[in-house]
């Protein structure tokens, strides 16, 4: 296997298992290669640390009043002529 | 208009999550109190909620929309839609799940309304350049050793932001709601392929940009 067949297999394996031929084929390859190792050690950080940083535990500043209060005006204005459709239930 | 029960996108687990599921009955936090009074058009319930629920769903909206105009934007759709579909809610998901699934659903009609000129299209050749350019001493090694995990994940972060919004989107679908390709398929109103063509050119160009940012330049 080339680089170039491995690196759509090491960015496909990220989202869903790869078939057990093609995953057996890429760990072949990941063997002897280090540059596409490399690749899916990069992929895998970068996702891991997106995922760390987004879900940060860190406390959301609360909203600015006027915010606030914007947001209260929009709902009432909102629940007071609701859409001719409706809603749909949770 | 986008409605709540439109995907299955629930808030990840994890304690930045971790409103308090319990609080005593009459407590201002007591989600079924809450939804009692919102449905009632208690005018005090609407601003428990903002206040409640208000700076976490922003925080999800900027996830998809750094910009802060756009992400308030979308912030007041969510309760604008909270407002009209709060007489149908019934409970049978927790309220912190049902107002994430609006405020995402909301994000992603906002990008599908500034969407309408042709996606963007992928460098290929510069992509793949980069690529074959980088050797097995590429930017992991830097961020292992130079970086700490914080700093790394400003830096992702900062070039997720910088990506185009269709592959933005994906990847917060992806890597943070924890979606299937299907699931993210569904909620774009694409095929499975284009979302997982999106996917892996949202990470090619993460990676390269992370390259960019992280690899030292060589001396001349």
């Amino acid at each position: 296997m080339h680089c170039r067949d491995a690196l759509p297999l090491v960015l496909a394996g990220l989202d869903a298992p790869l078939d057990a031929a093609r995953q057996r084929d890429l760990d072949a390859h990941l063997l002897v290669c280090a540059d596409c190792v490399e690749a899916l050690r990069e992929h895998v950080l970068a996702r891991e640390a997106f995922r760390d940083a987004s879900l940060a535990t860190a406390p959301e500043p609360p909203l600015p009043e006027a915010v606030v209060r914007d947001l209260v005006a929009r709902m009432r204005a909102a629940r007071a002529a609701p859409p001719a459709g409706g809603a749909r239930s949770a | 208009m986008s409605t709540p029960d439109e995907s299955r996108v629930a808030p990840p687990s994890g304690p930045a999550h971790g409103v308090p599921t319990s609080p005593p009955a009459g407590d201002p936090r007591d989600a079924d109190g809450l939804v009692a009074r919102l449905q009632r058009g208690d005018d005090a319930a609407f601003e428990t909620l903002v206040r409640m629920h208000g700076p976490r769903m922003l925080a999800v909206a900027r996830r998809y929309l750094p910009q802060d105009a756009d992400a308030q934007d979308a912030l007041q759709d969510a309760f604008v839609n909270v407002a009209r579909a709060i007489g149908g809610f019934e409970g049978a998901s927790r309220l912190e799940t049902w107002l994430h699934r609006i405020v995402v659903n909301a994000a992603l009609m906002k990008l599908r309304a500034r969407s309408r000129r042709p996606e963007v299209s992928v460098d290929e050749e510069a992509l793949a350049r980069i690529e074959r350019s980088r050797g097995p001493s590429g930017w992991s090694s830097t961020a292992d050793e130079a970086l700490s995990r914080r700093e790394l994940e400003e830096i992702v972060r900062d070039e997720v932001a910088r990506l185009p919004d269709d592959y933005r989107a994906v990847l917060v679908l992806r890597d943070v709601e924890g979606l299937g390709v299907d699931e993210i398929a569904a909620l774009l109103d694409v095929g499975a392929a284009a979302a997982k063509m999106r996917l892996q050119h949202a990470r090619r160009m993460l990676r390269a940009a992370l390259g960019a940012r992280l690899t030292p330049s060589e001396a001349p």
